[in-house]
């Protein structure tokens, strides 16, 4: 690389280029004169995805170990990532703080992320599994970059008002707002800390780029859809 | 003039950038592997195609992506 910056600097600059509109489906969802009714159809597309997450990262964890012997690179990545799990288990079972966030909306939370299993976000974990076994994987780390587009506290405020649903049901949102800008400081440290060859700044670019691609397209389909969500489902 | 990179040109004529963009953006660009790229103009196109069709404007501000992680 000749550019000079850091490589998350450079991770970011390839996602600037996809330009604001990575925001859509958030604003389309602030926007939706039934936001209340879209709201928990969104969270719970939302669980599959921080379950993904987990397996994902353990996935990457495991390869990383095995490699690491002989892979600096490797090596660093599985320090990272046998902290980085502990910190995003916010329950016992992965995914069970949003379950819970769900239920507090009144919902039946299992059969709404049942019902809301998306093939787009299973795609993209797919595609992330074989990154991670065939090519290197820090390819998570491209994945894991979506924690530098969380969601501002002053937003969720404002979609609590909007939906005028029981702040209870926005307690992982909240809780986001709150972690994750520090959680995309030691995430950027760390991009920056690894001996990177420029093929691994692509896998990782790669994984970003496909990994917001995914999860705009999935929730796109979620707001852009017209069924409400019953209560007790 | 700097001439244009392959990539540039790539995006360009597909619409994900108005013209060569200036450093540190031109280096970026020229430094993304061919499956970067088309994966940046499909992302683009589909954002895209996903505002027009809700006759967006395209005029936001940063909001992050609401995702519980």
């Amino acid at each position: 690389m000749t550019t000079g910056a850091t490589a998350s600097e450079r991770l970011r600059q390839k996602i600037d280029l996809i330009g604001p509109r990575v925001t859509l489906p958030a604003r389309l969802l602030l926007e939706h004169p039934r936001s209340g009714e879209i709201y928990p159809r969104y969270l719970a597309t939302g669980y599959h995805i921080t379950c993904g997450m987990i397996q994902v990262m353990e996935a990457a964890l495991g390869r990383a170990r095995s490699l690491a012997p002989a892979d600096p690179v490797a090596s660093r990545l599985a320090a990272y990532l046998e902290r980085h799990l502990v910190e995003e288990m916010h329950h016992e079972e992965s995914g069970g703080a949003v379950l819970d966030d769900l239920a507090a909306l009144g919902i039946d939370a299992l059969a709404l992320v049942e019902e809301c299993s998306s093939p787009k976000i299973a795609s993209l974990f797919r595609a992330q599994h074989r990154w991670i076994l065939d090519d290197h994987p820090v390819a998570v780390m491209g994945f894991l970059e979506l924690e530098a587009y969380h969601t501002e506290l002053p937003v969720v405020e404002l979609l609590i008002e909007r939906t005028g649903l029981p702040r209870d049901g926005f307690g992982q949102l909240l809780l986001h707002a709150r972690l994750d800008a520090v959680h995309a400081r030691q995430l950027h440290d760390v991009l920056d800390s690894l001996p990177l060859e420029p093929s691994h700044e692509q896998l990782i670019g790669l994984s970003a780029l496909r990994t917001i691609g995914h999860i705009a397209d999935a929730l796109l389909d979620v707001v852009r859809t017209d069924t409400p969500v019953a209560q007790s489902l | 003039m700097q001439s244009k990179g392959e990539n540039t040109e790539r995006l360009m004529s597909s619409g994900v950038i108005p013209g060569p963009l200036p450093e540190p953006y031109n280096a970026v660009i020229e430094s993304l592997s061919g499956e970067e790229v088309e994966a940046l103009i499909s992302v683009k196109r589909r954002l895209d195609e996903a505002n027009a069709s809700i006759g967006g404007s395209g005029d936001m501000g940063f909001m992050g992506m609401v995702v519980p992680l």
